[in-house]
């Protein structure tokens, strides 16, 4: 088994996530549905809160510096992830082909390093 | 308690070079998910696969979904840790670790309650 990131990819300055309670509600209760359907295979899942919430931490010459805001700042940004252990690719692309239809927004798979 | 992601972030232009001697960062690594466990916060860590693993899937109104391969964003992240934390102190104390063990930089970002929770 190998595990795979879904990042969800927001665009928060054409169409910001959390902006219509009934299309939300909506997509609160499919994603509800696709977490309940494959429970087996979720190592974690969460949603972020807005990219204005981040805080980087970056080391420059030996020092460890510490800003508000995000790494990258971009009109599409992360706004939540699954963690999957799937089989193979396959397996992962079939349940990010029903995680983007949850969630209506893309879904990027990546996968992690074997430890 | 409240969960929150630390991204390790790849930058072009780090002054570190891991590939030259990784031992030592992969024992630091290592060093800090036990740190973390014992200090009852780590709930998963893990790096990532490079870019060209990546694979992006678009959800389109007709019910489609195209996939295309690479990354959906320009950014470059390596891997993350998530941790569950009292606070955003704490978090942070965490932050700067990660970045130390590491060598590199990382983004901090608390998580919404969960999804079943706005239902």
């Amino acid at each position: 088994m190998t595990q795979y990131l879904f990042s969800v990819i927001h665009d928060y300055v054409n169409n910001p996530p959390i902006a219509d309670p009934v299309k939300d509600a909506d997509m609160f209760a499919r994603v509800g549905a696709f977490n309940e359907s494959i429970k087996d295979k979720i190592v974690f899942m969460g949603g972020l809160h807005s990219p204005d919430s981040a805080t980087l931490v970056a080391e420059h010459d030996g020092e460890v510096l510490v800003t508000d805001g995000p790494y990258a700042q971009t009109n599409t940004m992360v706004g939540g992830l699954w963690v999957i252990e799937a089989a193979d690719l396959s397996e992962a692309i079939d349940l990010a082909k029903r995680a983007t239809v949850a969630c209506g927004v893309p879904v990027e798979v990546r996968p992690f390093q074997r430890v | 308690m409240a969960l929150y992601l630390i991204a390790a972030q790849d930058r072009e232009d780090s002054p570190f070079n891991l590939l030259a001697d990784p031992a030592p960062v992969w024992e630091e690594l290592t060093a800090l998910d036990e740190a973390m466990r014992a200090a009852g916060v780590f709930v998963f860590s893990r790096g990532l696969q490079g870019p060209d693993a990546t694979v992006t899937f678009r959800a389109q109104p007709s019910g489609e979904v195209v996939r295309s391969a690479g990354p959906c964003t320009p950014g470059a992240l390596a891997g993350m840790w998530i941790i569950d934390c009292a606070s955003q102190d704490q978090a942070e104390q965490w932050a700067r670790r990660c970045a130390t063990a590491h060598r590199c930089d990382v983004e901090l970002r608390p998580f919404q309650p969960h999804v079943s929770t706005y239902l």
